[in-house]
């Protein structure tokens, strides 16, 4: 029972913890036994749950950079395409599918785990969005047509979500090995 | 700061050289396990402990190394601002009482 619980709790656990209380706990564990035991067992739940809880408003924030990095990454990939003054249709265009970048960009890179996949992913993703829903139309020779998202653009985008993920990547595990050397 | 800090720093000060390990504060504090590593967590977070891995063969004690805490200068400093408005004023002592005699005098 104890066992089990330790065990549940060490899961519960983020990986780089995991190790560290493992041996933290099975060596308190090694002093305790019966009834004195269960009940700190018990009590692990929810320390592991506080520990994780901690880690999950980490998580959070940095989802946070990430969808501010992806959306000016977007913003960014236009204003250099097309210099200050975005042609209306494609100031629409941008309008109507920023939020599309900036979600479709974090679903992306927290389902591949990996920057360069993300970022393609999030770019082939939005290409699709924008050839199937079609959010801007624009009269041309042939009539209405769907505006596109223009290569440049799209190329731009993958390249500064890419540029601005991979420095977050770095700054976050500089500051963690800091962190970890500091202790 | 909570008062499961407050009393963590506590045994921490008794003697601030010595390391300590979850469990025997556990047992110092009344504290339950849900409690007291998640506070040593975040007090290593902020830097007011530092942890090691004690240094022992496991075979020859016959259990596993434990893990120590110690405090760090900061979180020394910081312990002893914590705790000294609570040392600072012993609580008064109470009135005698009047003895029956004087009572009824």
């Amino acid at each position: 029972m104890t066992q089990w619980l330790l065990d549940r709790a060490l899961a519960r656990l983020p990986k780089d913890l995991r190790g560290r209380y493992e041996a933290e706990w099975r060596a308190d564990l090694a002093q305790l036994s019966g009834l004195a035991a269960v009940r700190w067992a018990l009590g692990l739940q929810r320390a592991s749950s506080e520990l994780r809880g901690e880690r999950r408003w980490l998580r959070l924030s940095s989802r946070a950079l990430e969808a501010v990095a992806f959306g000016l990454a977007y913003w960014a990939a236009f204003v250099l395409r097309f210099g200050r003054e975005v042609p209306s249709a494609y100031a629409d265009l941008f309008a109507h599918t920023l939020p599309f970048a900036v979600i479709g960009g974090v679903v992306c890179l927290a389902l591949t785990r990996h920057v360069v996949t993300g970022v393609a992913l999030a770019t082939v993703m939005l290409i699709a969005y924008v050839a199937v829903v079609q959010p801007v139309l624009v009269n041309s020779a042939n009539g209405l047509t769907a505006l596109t998202l223009p290569v440049g653009v799209c190329a731009l985008y993958a390249l500064g979500a890419g540029t601005a993920l991979a420095c977050l990547r770095y700054a976050n595990d500089w500051a963690r090995a800091r962190s970890t050397a500091t202790r | 700061m909570s008062l499961q800090t407050l009393q963590l720093l506590q045994v921490f000060m008794e003697d601030p050289a010595e390391p300590r390990y979850g469990l025997q504060l556990m047992e110092r504090t009344q504290l339950k396990s849900g409690t007291i590593y998640p506070a040593l967590h975040r007090l290593e977070s902020e830097g007011w402990l530092r942890s090691f891995s004690e240094d022992v063969d496991s075979s020859a004690v016959g259990r596993p190394a434990r893990r120590l805490y110690a405090l760090t200068p900061t979180g020394h400093a910081a312990a002893e601002a914590a705790l000294t408005p609570f040392r600072a004023t012993p609580a008064p002592a109470p009135a005698p009482k009047p003895s029956a005699k004087a009572r009824f005098a």
